[in-house]
């Protein structure tokens, strides 16, 4: 009966036994299978068990916010928003939590941003309205509107979000459960998943790398990146790192430096921000490459001495940075390594290993799904990416890989992140010369 | 070639020219003026000592009720101080250089005024201003020219307007002047423009950045330095060390302006309240009576020159023939007098029964904060605008009356208690969104109130 259902090289695999499974698809069962479907898994189970205590634990926290009911700073920076700000000021009336500030800084716009900023801040609508004459790069934003903010915490927002309702008030409270909680990353989803296939593929993505990816991190204290769309940080940590360095990437420098000042990172699930993801494979790409050169650039170079023993040398910073070069950089070298392992080994057996390997990655696709799920609050909306599920192996296997790769060559050998428009060439120009 | 004559009652004394065809009388103090020495005289030449007394002088001969006495020709001696801010009120400076042209314009002065028709209409006040205005300017063939003045309230001052009424009314000569043009007896050029107080129309105004917040004007202001290597954006003041710059950031030195840093913006800060801001607001502090002004609520006044027209020429010289009720009111077209809005509530109250549905009295009330904040010109096209939108909910028989600006009262005919709810919040919303849609935001800025018409 099972023979005639499954097909042909499937059974080749029954055939030939467990051992030889092993040896050929040693690279999906020893990363991929462990650390995406047995650790997740695990912590799945872990976080069941402990649902009770955490819960008790979030409405004791969330207690003690609402009665000291601090002012928290909503920082806002950026160049060109002006057109995101009316809505977001919105969007944000909306919020559980209303004691709040809000401090947008114009980098520089060239298009109607300061007359839509000064409009809006004579209306009452925004707090403080900086308009810098000539930009400084995201960081200098950042930077501003932290020196001029009152709050107790600080959220930082990118201007083209928008937030469910409570929000502010999720991304605040983890900071009530911990003192050495010094920053609070936000959940990302994608907003506009039913507009392009690339928006659908990003949003399933982001589902498993920030949705699922970063609850477990958080669990085993390794989370390495709150997102500058939706992050919330303790101002006094913050001027004590002095803020924002340039970047790109600058999202991810930051907590690394928040994690070396000794303090811990909280992932918040339920803090939920939706984006406009890139709905072109072409802009994809290039918000790619520059996201995977600050992996060089942050992780490997500037961060470096993370993996050196010194009087600071901290494990969990360690494994923090560790897991993302090895799961981005060191396993995509390994992957040339298993292609060659397969090609010069298995060269007669290839149709066999391609289709098992095919089968392998979307069948692990769907448990992950099955995790995503689990999690999520949103699960109507979600179950509407099954569909696309079959074509993430292309996406992520061959796609996001080549993307990958081509950033690592540019940012390793010629170091490209400094040539990005992205900053103004008088920061690169600096902080090429200093090595930052 | 004249001869003094020495007035018998009066310290005065009178110059005759032209074998005594001409009498001119000299004045040196105010209390010398005698309003039955005016029979007979030609001419007044004022020689005070000091400038102070000559205005008082020219305003007293100006604002006689003899429009004859009130017109006469009046020059002031050279010799008196100060006199380039009060020339433009005399019809010339007179010496011994200028003796000759003077004559000349005392003849055509006296010729012209000669022509004209001195009855009284049954005119107002403004009216018969205008009248002499009028006569003035064709007397003396001269054309309303605003002059610069210090005194004046608005800045600029009019011959004889100016001089009638005192210098806090200078906004009512711009007023009567341009009465005159709307009436066509004069035609107008603009020369200047200015802007005034909104609460007493005063044009001395001091423009300064204020802050936002509490309206302080003791502002302090920094530029913003931005560290280029290590994104560092603060302050100046942040930056300061002894002479140098330094970062607090980064401990770098800052040496090279566009190299190592950059000042992107500044930034106020309020010394009285703290409050920190980019955009200052500028007001206008009305020197006269100390009112702040924001910019948008100051009034705008067009200084011109006017010029008579033969309609005004017609009207110098045979009077000014009212149109009534042509000018009444115009701006309460939609709405009737309180007295008539009484006396139809006392009509439907008598009518009490005879109709199966009921009628109401309903009243708006707009808060007066609102409304304060503007220019009464601009009351007047708010309150036009509110008497427009509450006409537009009422029926052809219904009654609109508007108090005042803040006050509206209306009579509405057979209507169900259900359609009369309807109605009261469709002016409530309306009105409500008339003013967060182009005045801001208020709490409760309106307040409709409508109730049953009883005789109790
Ligand atoms: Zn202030
Ligand atoms: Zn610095
Ligand atoms: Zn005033």
């Amino acid at each position: 009966m099972f023979e005639q259902l499954a097909p042909e090289y499937v059974e080749y695999w029954f055939a030939v036994g467990f051992k030889k499974f092993l040896r050929v698809f040693w690279y999906f069962c020893l990363f991929e299978f462990t650390r995406y479907i047995i650790i997740d898994y695990i912590i799945v189970f872990f976080k069941w068990l402990t649902r009770k205590s955490d819960n008790e634990q979030f409405e004791q926290a969330r207690r003690a916010f609402f009665l000291e009911n601090p002012l928290v700073s909503i920082i806002i920076p950026g160049k060109n928003e002006g057109a995101h700000l009316f809505k977001l000021t919105k969007s944000l009336a909306e919020q559980t939590y209303q004691n709040f500030e809000l401090i947008i800084v114009d980098d520089g716009s060239d298009d109607e941003t300061p007359i839509i900023g000064k409009n809006l801040q004579r209306l009452g609508l925004i707090d403080m309205f900086i308009r810098n004459e000539i930009r400084g790069g995201k960081a200098s934003a950042a930077n501003l509107a932290l020196r001029y903010a009152k709050g107790k915490f600080i959220v930082h927002l990118d201007a083209d979000c928008s937030f469910d309702r409570d929000a502010i008030e999720k991304v605040v409270i983890p900071f009530y459960y911990d003192d050495k909680i010094g920053a609070v990353g936000g959940n990302v989803k994608v907003r506009n998943y039913n507009d392009s296939l690339c928006a659908s593929l990003q949003a399933i993505e982001y589902l498993k790398t920030v949705s699922v990816g970063r609850i477990i991190t958080s669990y085993l204290g390794i989370y390495k990146i709150v997102s500058g769309a939706f992050g919330a940080f303790r101002p006094e940590i913050l001027d004590k790192i002095g803020g924002w360095d340039i970047g790109p990437g600058l999202d991810g420098d930051i907590t690394v430096k928040i994690r070396k000042c000794g303090y811990k990172i909280h992932f918040e699930p339920e803090a939920i921000c939706l984006t406009n993801a890139p709905s072109k494979f072409k802009v994809l790409t290039k918000q790619r490459l520059r996201w995977d050169k600050s992996i060089i650039r942050f992780r490997v170079r500037k961060h470096r001495d993370v993996y050196m023993p010194h009087a600071n040398f901290n494990w969990s910073n360690f494994f923090a940075l560790f897991e993302n070069v090895f799961y981005n950089v060191i396993l995509d070298l390994m992957w040339i390594v298993y292609m060659i392992d397969i090609i010069f080994n298995y060269s007669s057996s290839l149709q066999f290993i391609i289709p098992m390997n095919f089968t392998l990655y979307v069948v692990m696709s769907y448990v992950q799904m099955g995790s995503i799920l689990l999690f999520t609050e949103r699960k109507k909306e979600e179950m509407k990416l099954i569909k696309f599920i079959p074509l993430m192996t292309i996406y992520t296997g061959i796609y996001l890989r080549l993307v990958r790769t081509t950033a690592y060559y540019q940012e390793f050998f010629f170091k490209r992140s400094y040539e990005d428009v992205w900053n103004p060439s008088k920061s690169s120009t600096m902080a090429k010369r200093y090595g930052l | 070639m004249f001869e003094l004559i020495q007035h018998p009652n009066s310290s005065s004394k009178t110059l005759t020219f032209d074998n005594e065809s001409l009498n001119v009388l000299v004045i040196n103090r105010v209390g010398e003026l005698d309003v039955d020495s005016l029979q007979n005289i030609d001419g007044i030449l004022v020689q005070t000592n000091t400038s102070q007394e000559a205005k008082e002088l020219i305003r007293i001969i100006r604002s006689n009720r003899n429009r004859l006495h009130a017109l006469v020709p009046v020059f002031i001696s050279s010799t008196v101080s100060k006199l380039h801010t009060i020339k433009y009120q005399f019809d010339g400076v007179f010496s011994d250089d200028t003796k000759p042209v003077i004559l000349q314009q005392l003849k055509s002065i006296k010729a012209k005024l000669r022509e004209m028709n001195y009855e009284i209409h049954q005119l107002d006040y403004t009216q018969s201003l205008i009248q002499s205005a009028l006569q003035f300017s064709y007397s003396r063939e001269q054309i309303f020219e605003p002059a610069r003045s210090r005194t004046s309230k608005i800045g600029y001052a009019y011959p004889f307007l100016s001089v009638v009424l005192k210098d806090e009314e200078a906004p009512r000569v711009i007023e009567i002047l341009n009465k005159s043009y709307e009436e066509g007896y004069t035609v107008k050029q603009t020369k200047d423009k200015t802007h005034t107080c909104r609460t007493c129309s005063g044009g001395y105004l001091n423009y300064r950045e204020c802050c936002p917040k509490c309206g302080s004007a003791d502002l302090k202001t920094e530029d913003l330095i931005h560290h280029f290597l290590c994104a560092h954006i603060a302050p100046e003041q942040d930056y300061k060390k002894e002479d140098a710059l330094e970062c607090p950031k980064c401990d770098k030195e800052l040496r090279h302006i566009g190299i190592d840093y950059d000042k992107p913006s500044s930034m106020h800060t309020c010394n009285d309240c703290s409050h920190q801001f980019q955009q200052a607001e500028v007001k206008a502090l009305c020197i006269d009576c100390g009112k702040d002004n924001e910019l948008s609520q100051l009034g705008n006044i067009e200084i011109a020159s006017y010029e008579l027209t033969p309609l005004g020429e017609q009207a110098a010289k045979y009077g000014i023939h009212i149109q009534t009720g042509a000018t009444e009111q115009p701006r309460k077209v939609n709405a009737v007098s309180e007295q008539i809005l009484e006396l139809f509530k006392k009509q439907e109250i008598s009518r009490e029964g005879l109709s199966e549905k009921l009628s109401w009295e309903g009243s708006v009330r707009i808060h007066p904060e609102i409304m304060s904040g503007f220019h009464v010109d601009q009351q007047e096209i708010i309150q036009k605008e509110m008497c427009a939108i509450i006409t537009n909910y009422l029926g052809k028989a219904d009654v609109l009356s508007s108090p005042s600006t803040i006050w509206y009262r209306f009579l509405v005919y057979d209507q169900t208690p259900e359609s009369i709810e309807k109605i009261g919040k469709l002016i409530q919303n309306n009105i409500s969104k008339l003013i967060s849609d182009g005045i801001g935001t208020f709490d409760n800025p309106v307040e409709v109130l409508i109730s049953k018409l009883t005789n109790g």
